[in-house]
């Protein structure tokens, strides 16, 4: 856990408010993320979490600052929205998905079973996503982002989703890949995840760093924070 | 990577397709069904409503016709392409232009099954001419090239400005009024006839019918001005996707 996968200098974004006037959501953000290490990101809504990560999976582009990566890295988010069609077969869901996440038809080839294994669907390869189960379609979107991981793991709230089976499911999978020294950041307000599962956390107010360090040092004075507000 | 897309295109349109079918109770057989029925009502109307000219008449409607809408269906469609994958370009990077290409390469596809038909028609009619034969790819490949060109541009437009889509569906109308398909540019006499060949469908539709039922070869100067307008939209567009490529998800919420 040494190399640095991607280095991020003064990184600005802002979005066009519709009076015309700037509206700056990520300011001065620095930050190096290493090879095999998990940071989490907290902060309040509109703090600037999700516009970082999709700096980080090359979704936008900074407005400001500089975003390195090591050469043919790929960071991508593990989205569960995917464009499922009711009216084709679980196996052509399969190959469509897996492809628009990144995937070669080889890869997708290889990997339908062991997708259909995760997502409980073995017996229904050829059954229309039209007749599946909420459930069923959430198990089958993980199974897919799962098959076609990135170099780095963009997480935005997925472990939140679904019932408590298919939450525990997710958390447990997530956990699989984090321990398996994947580069991952993930966006949660859930401190307990964060706290198990991250090496580093970053806390953002207002789109800038209020602090960076270990979860056992940043935890404690986020929730002193938030307390403090509350009360 | 670029083999990745292109695979990509391709997995797409046959699962897009295969879609489409599975909505229908006589499934595959739409590909076929539907520009028959689309052939069919004009013909209805032009040549036995309007009872239009001699018999070349129809041959002549069909040609202009199939082309069109080929043209017209890729366009249409392409307009609001990267909009309706608003959610998807927020959570994933996926080039942008590839969504107008799903579209047109779609199109593509079905415009072949309706070539099936109409070299059938044109059979029938005793009216179809191959001298030339080995000209068609050319033609076929220069509207692809502008078609390719004004279906990008228009899917990377729309997002930017959106009163561009109701003047793009009117624009269609309107060209689907002045390309020829109804008329013979050539019997216009100038300069109306040289303010109509400026309508790059309008040359390529007179020089499918020369090729086809004159078994001519069209006029060269023309289909040249054709390909190297659909060259400068390709650039222009394809300009225009790299640069709005990442921002159009920040400009699409």
């Amino acid at each position: 856990m040494n190399d640095a996968v991607i280095t991020i200098e003064d990184l600005g974004v802002r979005y066009a408010r519709q009076s015309g006037a700037d509206n700056w959501i990520i300011r001065q953000l620095s930050l190096t993320i290493l090879k095999g290490e998990t940071i989490g990101i907290i902060g309040r809504n509109g703090a600037g979490k999700s516009s970082l990560l999709r700096v980080l999976g090359r979704i936008i582009l900074p407005d400001e600052g500089s975003v390195h990566t090591a050469p043919n890295l790929r960071a991508a988010l593990l989205t569960l929205q995917l464009p499922f069609s009711t009216d084709l077969s679980c196996r052509d869901n399969i190959a469509l998905n897996g492809m628009l996440l990144g995937m070669s038809t080889a890869q997708v080839k290889a990997s339908t079973p062991q997708i259909l294994d995760f997502a409980e669907l073995g017996d229904m390869e050829f059954e229309r996503v039209g007749t599946f189960s909420s459930g069923q379609r959430a198990r089958l979107a993980l199974g897919i982002a799962i098959a076609s991981l990135p170099d780095v793991i963009l997480i935005d709230e997925v472990l939140g989703v679904g019932d408590g089976v298919f939450r525990k499911k997710s958390e447990q999978a997530i956990a699989q890949l984090i321990r398996s020294n994947a580069t991952v950041v993930l966006v949660s307000h859930n401190l307990n995840t964060i706290s198990k599962l991250c090496h580093r956390v970053m806390w953002l107010e207002n789109g800038t760093v209020k602090m960076i360090d270990t979860p056992e040092i940043v935890l404690p004075e986020y929730r002193r924070q938030i307390e403090n507000k509350a009360s | 990577m670029l083999k990745h897309y292109i695979n990509l295109i391709r997995v797409r349109v046959a699962t897009d397709l295969k879609a489409e079918a599975s909505g229908y109770f006589l499934g595959l057989a739409w590909w076929i069904l539907e520009p028959a029925l689309y052939l069919v009502a004009f013909y209805c109307v032009f040549a036995l409503g309007f009872r239009r000219g001699d018999e070349g008449f129809v041959s002549f409607l069909l040609i202009g016709l199939v082309h069109w809408k080929w043209f017209a269906s890729s366009i249409a469609n392409s307009t609001t392409s990267i909009l309706q994958a608003k959610n998807l370009i927020q959570q994933i990077y996926l080039p942008k232009i590839l969504f107008p290409l799903f579209v047109v390469a779609g199109n593509t596809v079905k415009y072949f099954v309706t070539l099936i038909l109409l070299f059938s028609v044109l059979l029938w009619q005793h009216s179809l001419h191959l001298q030339y034969w080995y000209v068609l790819p050319l033609i076929m490949l220069i509207q692809l090239i502008l078609i390719t060109a004004c279906a990008t541009l228009a899917a990377v437009l729309v997002p930017l400005l959106g009163d561009l889509k109701p003047i793009i569906d009117n624009g269609l109308l309107l060209g689907m009024l002045i390309s020829g398909i109804f008329f013979d540019i050539g019997d216009f006499a100038e300069p109306a006839r040289t303010y109509f060949n400026l309508n790059p469908m309008a040359v390529l539709i007179g020089a499918y019918r020369t090729l086809l039922l004159e078994g001519e070869l069209p006029a060269w100067g023309s289909v040249f001005y054709v390909l190297g307008l659909s060259l400068g939209l390709l650039y222009l567009s394809i300009a225009l996707h790299r640069h709005y490529d990442r921002r159009l998800p920040k400009l699409i919420v």
